[in-house]
């Protein structure tokens, strides 16, 4: 694969639809066509307005022998949006919008208000007219009180006043926050749509994509390059048209600047949220695109794929809804949700990561498909032969090794599995109980099941290897080095953070167990479930493809992202580079579990009132550094 | 009338071409499919939504005087949690710990309440709502109580009595007319007017692209003949795609409104026949630009470009008939697309004004046949039919 080929695919595509006139007519099109659109909405439901105020309303009077009394008549007559007519026999009652009939019987005024209420006029006909009467009435009632002597303090003796207490930033955000979060979603998944298509089924319907594969490209750059193209596009055009509607959306929804909203940790948030919707919306589409046959064709694919994007994304936007950990877990919702939260400012940092894993996860399942519907889907990765799961087991060879794709499949599948499995469970367990069961079935039985599956060598995968002595004794020295500097990391950010981080997850929960208890749920379990993927699945097949390089540091990467807490992010990735170095050179799983099980226990088993000082820190990192790489340097000098 | 003969047979051919593309059908069809489920999810999402915000219990806090009656009431509600605040509190700060806050106190026998709440925020909003309907009853019932004690219920209450008497025999169901009226000829323009736009170019420009057009010109039937066969397919297909889409709706209405004991809607033949002859007219002023359009376009993309702008045209005259406000007035029937709607929701209401429906059918029909005039131009033009070529 190589970049200066994609970078001359990629000019080519943009090339291309530049000169597109469908493209350029949709890039276009909504910077004009918006503001004129809006404005004229504006103008036409003012005149209306307007005309609707200006409109009289046409009120028939029909009263029997007796004369309406006179304040009220008066009070009819100088509202000028009321023309009162008397009533004749022969009087077309449908030109009018409300016949106003009145009897004094008993010593009390009957009203009758007929009037059509399928239609404005009738209904704007009564709204004018029964602050009249409820006044009227109020002034006859305090009339018959007095002349009872009493006082009209006994028809109004409790006053209520309600008070709103939002400032104006918070009444603009509130608005905002009824709209922007599902327009930015939208705008981010569909704005790619449009130069999907072209890309694909338009490419497909010229006969070029042959020309194309017939250069000496590869696939992959192809797809690459058209994806990258896309994506660029969508981009640029959502944030043509972002420009567009940030500068007339204040005058639409009546707020006066949306200064209060666009701080640059908010913009930065929003960014966040919608990046990877953008690649789930491009892979997504030009994955469909390539079905069409032809431009008619793409029609029929895309609407169903543009419902699947925007049911969504509503029901993100109905009001009442707030951003949940079960949220969290449906792509497009949480998206739309988080944006809301940020307009709110009930933003939650630990549900912004997720939301970004979730999202994450989805956008490289639809990369997936995508290169999958290309038949290419191993160069997601760049090497190896392709996922090869099967249906059929039987098709299946037996293997020292899983494929690497396998591996990031399996990473991506069980990302999200992880989490869904984890919350759902929350649900129905305490949190001790949903904990193992997570860790044994995800981390513990999934990577054996998919061993077998993919019928590898549980030995080799896993590294199961009997290790040296000095494997564990190198192994603690960087252990050790490594949690001076989490030590160290952690108070020096200490002073920024609201809550402490701790090693431990569900430390209130765990108080009621024993110390037996104690140490399997929080040391054992993660300690053997979490290496046997991580450490054993995971690295392994990375290893042997990509090198022990890069199969550390993504390891580790994965391994700190799954735990979800961005306090802990660093730490936890500090501890799994340490792990997958020792894994890696002991070319064995144990050590790692060893420091694992060690390192989780002492979280549980000391204290956590110890003072701590940066001088001591750094002499133990220092020194426990230079034993461990020494131990390992060492070894490798022997061999 | 060999003419009208001749147009048949190309509208026949258009329409059993239209009816061999599978593809094209499903474009039309799969509405009939995904709607009604698709609303049904959402309203059923709605409604869980709605329903788990009603149960959430609201925290009120309560400072200095408030009379024992109304503090039991808002203690009685399940949904209500009241703390009584100590001292002066800051009205600033309330949101943390509860949702809304009254304050109440007693001058010369008045009681007066104030009650804090922040618009923004939806518990607090809930809260308040709950609250100041409780105040209001109390209110009332203190007012019957004072009433009584003087022996003036009845009077005081009944001294001017307002009844409010519907003008129509429809009754309770004329507000589920008017939003029926509202919504069906909308939905029905709407999707006609896209049915048009997705066949439109396929008659006219995937025709130019495909070739074929040189195979019915070869035919001895008038050039005219052949573009009003072609508009009359593209009318069928609009007219088939507004209807379908309504009946994809229809269930769900059906299934929203039975639980309304009142509702008894019944759409009259004279109103469906009305409701036909509108979407006609729409359908062939939207069909002739579409087409009109497509013959100016090389291909069957570059015609969909031009006929989106004209697309999202056509969308917003629609939209501007249900505006809020909006009716029949000098206006509104000046605006093609647009008055036709408003006359169908007219007729929904029971009332067909002649005057006003010939008005509307002869401006869009006037629109129209300036349209078909280009068109029958563009269409005799071989430069425009094959681009500079003679034919």
């Amino acid at each position: 694969m190589s970049w200066s080929v994609i970078k001359q695919l990629i000019k080519k595509e943009l090339l291309t639809l530049i000169r597109n006139k469908r493209v350029l007519i949709g890039l276009v099109a909504p910077l004009i066509l918006l503001p004129v659109l809006i404005y004229g909405f504006q103008q036409i439901t003012e005149m209306t307005h307007r005309s609707s105020e200006e409109t009289k309303s046409n009120i028939i009077l029909k009263t029997g022998e007796q004369e309406l009394p006179q304040d009220l008549k008066h009070k009819m007559n100088k509202n000028e949006q009321i023309k009162l007519y008397k009533y004749e026999t022969g009087v077309e009652e449908r030109t009018t919008d409300l016949i106003f009939s009145y009897e004094y019987t008993n010593d009390r005024h009957l009203i009758e208000l007929t009037y059509d209420s399928g239609r404005n006029s009738g209904l704007r006909a009564v709204e004018r007219i029964m602050p009249i009467l409820d006044e009227f009435k109020e002034l006859e009632q305090i009339r018959l009180l007095e002349m009872h002597g009493s006082t009209e303090n006994i028809l109004n003796s409790i006053v209520l006043n309600t008070q709103d207490v939002s400032t104006a930033k918070e009444q603009s955000n509130y608005s905002l926050s009824g709209v922007l979060p599902l327009i930015l979603t939208l705008y981010a998944l569909l704005s790619v749509v449009n130069f999907a298509i072209e890309l694909s089924t338009a490419e497909k319907e010229m006969g070029t994509l042959e020309t194309l594969f017939s250069v000496p490209v590869k696939t992959v750059e192809v797809v690459i390059a058209k994806l990258l193209s896309c994506i660029l596009l969508g981009i640029i055009s959502m944030l043509l048209s972002l420009i567009i509607l940030f500068l007339i959306l204040p005058q639409m929804i009546g707020v006066d600047s949306l200064g209060g909203a666009m701080e640059l940790s908010n913009i930065l948030i929003v960014l966040i949220a919608l990046l990877p919707l953008i690649f789930i919306g491009a892979g997504a589409s030009i994955g469909v695109g390539m079905f069409a046959n032809s431009y008619k064709e793409s029609g029929a694919y895309l609407t169903p794929l543009i419902f699947v994007f925007m049911i969504p994304a509503y029901i993100g936007a109905t009001p009442g809804v707030e951003l949940t950990p079960i949220y969290t877990l449906i792509p497009i919702i949480n998206a739309t949700l988080l944006i809301k939260s940020v307009f709110l400012e009930n933003l939650n940092i630990s549900l912004l990561l997720l939301t970004f894993v979730v999202n994450g996860m989805f956008s490289v399942l639809s990369l997936l498909f995508l290169f999958k519907v290309f038949g290419e889907e191993q160069i997601l990765f760049g090497v190896g032969k392709g996922t090869t799961f099967r249906l059929n087991r039987k098709e299946l060879s037996k293997r020292n090794f899983i494929e690497v794709e396998d591996a990031l499949v399996s990473l991506a599948v069980m990302t999200i599995l992880f989490i869904y499995l984890s919350t759902i469970l929350s649900g129905w367990f305490d949190a001790i109980h949903s904990t193992v069961i997570v860790q044994y079935t995800i981390f513990g039985a999934m990577p054996l099941g998919i061993l077998w599956y993919l019928k590898a060598s549980f030995k080799k995968s896993l590294g199961l290897r009997k290790p040296l002595l000095t494997d564990f004794i190198g192994g603690i020295g960087l252990w050790l080095a490594t949690i001076a500097a989490i030590f160290i990391y952690q108070m020096s950010i200490m002073p920024f953070i609201e809550e402490a981080p701790n090693l431990v997850e569900l430390e209130a929960q765990i108080k009621s167990l024993s110390l037996l208890g104690k140490f399997f749920v929080i040391a054992l379990t993660p300690g053997i479930c979490e290496e046997l993927f991580f450490r054993g699945l995971i690295l392994r097949s990375l290893e042997k493809s990509w090198g022990a390089k890069w199969a550390i540091i993504i390891s580790a990467l994965a391994f700190a992202i799954i735990h979800l807490d961005i306090v802990r992010l660093v730490p936890t990735f500090l501890l799994g580079l340490t792990f997958g170095y020792i894994t890696v050179k002991s070319r064995s799983i144990f050590p790692a579990i060893f420091l694992h099980v060690l390192n989780n226990s002492m979280a549980v088993f000391l204290p956590s009132t110890i003072e701590l000082k940066y001088g001591w820190l750094m002499i133990m990192f220092v020194v426990s550094l230079a034993i461990g790489i020494g131990i390992f340097q060492r070894k490798r000098f022997y061999r | 009338m060999i003419g009208l003969s001749n147009t048949l047979i190309i509208w026949k051919k258009e329409m059993i071409a239209l009816f061999r593309d599978k593809k094209a059908l499903l474009t039309i069809f799969l509405p009939i499919l995904i709607y009604p489920l698709l609303i049904i999810i959402f309203m059923g999402f709605v409604n869980i939504v709605q329903s788990n915000l009603n149960q959430k219990v609201s925290t009120v806090a309560v400072k200095q005087y408030i009379a024992d009656e109304l503090l039991h009431k808002l203690e009685e509600d399940e949904k209500i949690q009241l703390i009584e605040l100590q001292g002066a509190e800051l009205v600033k700060e309330f949101e943390d710990q509860h949702d809304a806050q009254i304050k109440g106190s007693i001058d010369e026998g008045i009681e007066k309440y104030t009650l804090y709440f922040n618009r923004t925020i939806d518990t607090s909003q809930r809260a308040a709502m709950r609250v100041q309907r409780h105040i209001i009853e109390y209110e009332e019932e203190i007012r019957e109580k004072n009433l009584d004690k003087i022996g003036m219920s009845d009077q005081i209450n009944n001294i001017v009595q307002i009844e409010h008497i519907e003008l129509t025999d429809d009754g309770e169901s004329r507000s589920i007319y008017m939003i029926l009226g509202m919504l069906i000829p909308f939905i029905i323009v709407i999707y006609g007017i896209s049915g048009t736009y997705t066949i439109a170019s396929d008659l006219s420009a995937g025709e130019k692209e495909r070739n074929t057009l040189e195979t019915i010109f070869s035919i001895p039937i008038k050039r005219f003949h052949i573009i009003i066969g072609k508009l009359l397919a593209c009318v069928t297909v609009g007219i088939i795609s507004g209807m379908v889409n309504i009946l994809a709706i229809f269930p769900i209405v059906y299934g929203i409104t039975v639980n309304i004991p009142e509702f008894q809607v019944s759409i009259s033949l004279s109103l469906f026949l009305f409701l036909l002859i509108v979407l006609v007219v729409l359908m062939v002023l939207t069909s002739t630009f579409f087409i009109g359009l497509g013959l100016l376009a090389k291909t069957y993309q570059e015609s969909q470009n031009y006929g989106s702008v004209l697309l999202i045209l056509f969308m917003a005259l629609s939209y501007i008939a249900i505006l809020p406000a909006i009716e029949i007035s000098t206006v509104t029937l000046m605006i093609p697309i647009t008055n036709g709607i408003l006359i169908m929701r007219e007729a929904f209401l029971g009332n067909y004004t002649v005057l006003n429906t010939l008005y509307v059918l002869s401006i869009n029909l006037g629109l129209a046949g300036i349209g078909v005039f280009i068109m029958n131009y563009l269409f005799k033009s071989d430069r425009v039919i094959f681009g500079g070529e003679k034919g």
